[in-house]
């Protein structure tokens, strides 16, 4: 079955795909403006906290060589129960015993100059507590080092509220951007469904349906007015097209009329002269000529047709149709056509696709072998409804399908067959301007034809305009040849 | 019969003359849409043949000036144009046929002759027909031959009522596939054969005289002997 007559849309995916996409540029591009701002706000605290206790260290160094021991020990215990600064001050022994400050325990590990971040116990207001510093070491002899320290609470606060406000920015983005998103790209997406519907229904046969081209000039008027050019190029060659086929019918019939009149006339006369013979050769000659021409206006017809003049009708109806004009054709050829119908409701041309089925019947018993059948069969597969026409002949090898359905291609190169090579290239025109599709497979034996067209449920109420009385065949000598 | 032609090719007029007048039948010509609606407007034709593309008035005009004058001659249109719709377009206008060029003379004559016969012919609504010993009850949908009852399919009593309606007269496949069929494509001579022959073969059985007659180059003729 074609897959283009099973694809589903899924309306709106453009709009929420591009809404989606706004959304994570803006995320991202917040997460980032933050992480920058954070990560300069912490390298500037840190500088300072460095100055800070680089400043403080070496002033304590300076009043431990100026004053002793004694000057320095009794400087931190004073500082450190004024609690000024969130600084925190140890000196201990080789050992780390505690000589002096308010730091209980020298932090294992902690021997560099630079500033690290480690955790101690430490006694502040009378209480001992577990807090996490930023430390500078000094060593001031040979068994004596200073430990200066500045409590980190500030800097995991600021830590804290970095992730806190990264996850409200990056939610309030979410949000901000998909409904602004939404609404920006639906505007784009509008005017690409504006022009897939103008598209549609210029498709279906309103050749005067256009784009809007509003007043912005912007790229979307810039691709509606390249879509309405295109729009206008084919009206003008549909249009075009059926005037040259009105025109090649008159043309080329005049001239062909005159001369067959002329035989015809010549004949009337003639009474048994031995003209009569070429006479008969030559009309019948002629026959095949208008034959052709009449062949390729038909063609030339179908192509231009268009959904205007479509009406809701039953596959099986046709078929059923084309099986009573052709049973009594088979059976004569010692071939037998069954039927094997169930509803298949599509919309077409019903004559178009008559015509269609009465060439592939016509062909199935050209070439099907003798006392072989001929399967004719309709049914709904999917989105589609089908017309397979099945006979038992030597079909067409898969490589010379292509070719089989062009005009006036004969698979049989001596031409000696009767036939235009126009029979297949109108079903398959037929199947084209019906958004169908004519696919020729493999009977096993035999050639299996099925024509797809776009299934289509529920009949509309228009009556079929083709009376009874006031239709019928086209001119005389028209065959449906191959 | 006396016929008017307006057509305003010069060639085909003057064939269809010459083909008419073989036939014994006399044939005016006009050569524009207005001549040829003051002549059907000022003569008495037995029918008049109808070109459509003409100079000054074209045929569709003519046909529905002639129509509002309550005149009632049977028309055949002739036309280059031979789509459903121009066709539809014409028997619309008031044509009593419809003929595509190129046409056969024989085609031609065939169909002169049954609008002709159909605008004199008493219209009666009649609920049997009857051709020789041959019967058709239009009622019932029955037939029989003598005392011999035919089994018709649907398709074979469509035809053999056109037949027995045109009984005597020339019938072309062309009109036998519009009859029956209403096609707006010519599914090939050799169909409508088959289809014929098959009737035939019911109609005739045994020794029975024929009645189902085949025209050479023409179509087909129902008479009895």
């Amino acid at each position: 079955m074609p897959a283009k007559l099973l694809r589903r849309r899924r309306p709106q995916a453009a709009a929420f795909r591009g809404a989606l996409w706004i959304t994570l540029i803006a995320v991202v591009t917040t997460m980032v403006a933050l992480s920058v701002q954070h990560f300069q706000t912490v390298r500037v605290l840190k500088i300072e906290l460095e100055h800070l206790l680089e400043g403080e260290a070496d002033a304590l160094v300076l009043r431990y060589r100026d004053g002793g021991f004694g000057v320095l020990a009794s400087y931190i215990d004073e500082q450190a129960l004024m609690q000024r600064r969130d600084l925190v001050y140890m000196v201990a022994d080789g050992a780390g015993r505690r000589l002096a400050g308010n730091v209980l325990i020298w932090p294992s590990g902690l021997a560099s100059e630079h500033l690290a971040i480690t955790i101690v116990r430490v006694r502040r207001g009378g209480q001992v507590q577990s807090r996490r510093i930023e430390a500078e070491v000094r060593t001031l002899g040979p068994d004596t080092r200073l430990l200066v320290g500045h409590l980190a609470d500030s800097r995991i606060a600021l830590g804290r509220r970095y992730w806190m406000s990264l996850a409200l920015s990056v939610l309030a983005t979410a949000v901000l951007g998909l409904s602004l998103g939404w609404l920006v790209s639906r505007r784009g997406v509008r005017v690409v469904r504006a022009a897939a519907d103008t598209g549609d229904r210029f498709l279906s046969g309103r050749l005067d349906e256009r784009l809007k081209v509003s007043p912005r000039d912007d790229e979307f008027d810039r691709l509606a007015e390249v879509f309405n050019a295109c729009l206008d190029e084919i009206e003008r060659m549909v249009r075009s097209l059926r005037a040259a086929t009105d025109g090649l019918a008159h043309d080329l019939k005049t001239p062909l009329t005159r001369i067959k009149a002329r035989l015809e006339l010549a004949a009337l006369r003639g009474g048994e002269s031995p003209q009569q013979d070429t006479l008969a050769e030559t009309a019948r000659d002629l026959d095949a000529l208008l034959a052709l021409v009449n062949g390729l206006l038909v063609l030339a017809r179908a192509d231009a047709t268009t959904a205007d003049n479509f009406v809701a009708l039953d596959l099986a109806e046709v078929a059923q149709e084309a099986y009573d004009l052709y049973a009594p054709l088979a059976e004569e050829a010692g071939q037998r056509l069954l039927l094997r119908l169930s509803p298949a409701p599509a919309r077409g041309v019903s004559s178009l696709l008559l015509h269609a089925t009465a060439n592939l019947i016509d062909n199935a018993i050209k070439h099907g072998t003798l006392g072989g059948q001929i399967v004719v069969a309709t049914a709904i597969h999917g989105a589609a409804s089908s017309l397979t026409i099945a006979d038992r002949g030597p079909g067409i090898a898969p490589d010379a399908r292509e070719r089989a359905l062009q005009r006036f291609s004969r698979l049989d190169e001596s031409r000696s067959t009767p036939g235009s090579g126009l029979g297949l290239s109108l079903v398959a025109t037929v199947a084209r301007v019906h958004r169908g599709q004519l696919i020729l497979a493999d009977n096993h034996p035999g050639l299996r034809a099925e024509l797809w067209l776009p299934l289509s449920r529920g009949r509309d109420q228009q009556p079929a305009r083709a009376g009874k009385q006031i239709t019928g065949a086209t001119a005389c000598g028209t065959g449906t040849e191959w | 019969m006396k016929l008017l032609l307006i057509e305003d090719d010069r060639t085909t007029a003057s064939y269809v003359q010459q083909g008419l007048a073989e036939l014994g039948h006399a044939c005016d010509h006009a050569q524009t849409g207005l001549d040829g609606l003051t002549a059907a407007l000022t003569n008495n034709y037995d029918a008049i043949i109808l070109d459509r593309n003409l100079p000054q008035l074209d045929g569709l005009s003519v046909l529905q000036a002639l129509r509002s004058q309550g005149q009632t001659t049977p028309v055949l249109i002739l036309s280059a144009l031979g789509q459903v719709d121009d066709r539809i377009k014409g028997l619309e206008a008031g044509s009593d046929d419809y003929l595509t060029k190129p046409f056969s003379f024989g085609e031609l004559m065939a169909r002169i002759a049954a609008i002709v016969r159909r605008g004199s012919g008493a219209a009666t609504a009649t609920t049997t027909l009857q051709v020789g010993d041959l019967e058709l009850d239009l009622l019932a949908r029955a037939a029989k031959r003598g005392a011999r009852r035919i089994e018709l399919l649907n398709k074979e009593f469509q035809l053999l009522e056109y037949f027995m309606r045109h009984a005597g007269q020339v019938v072309t496949r062309t009109m036998l596939l519009e009859a029956a069929w209403d096609y707006s494509f010519d599914p090939g001579t050799n169909v409508i054969d088959v289809h014929v022959s098959r009737l035939r073969g019911k109609l005739e059985h045994g020794d029975e005289p024929p009645l189902l007659h085949t025209v050479r180059g023409a179509g087909y003729q129902l008479y009895a002997r």
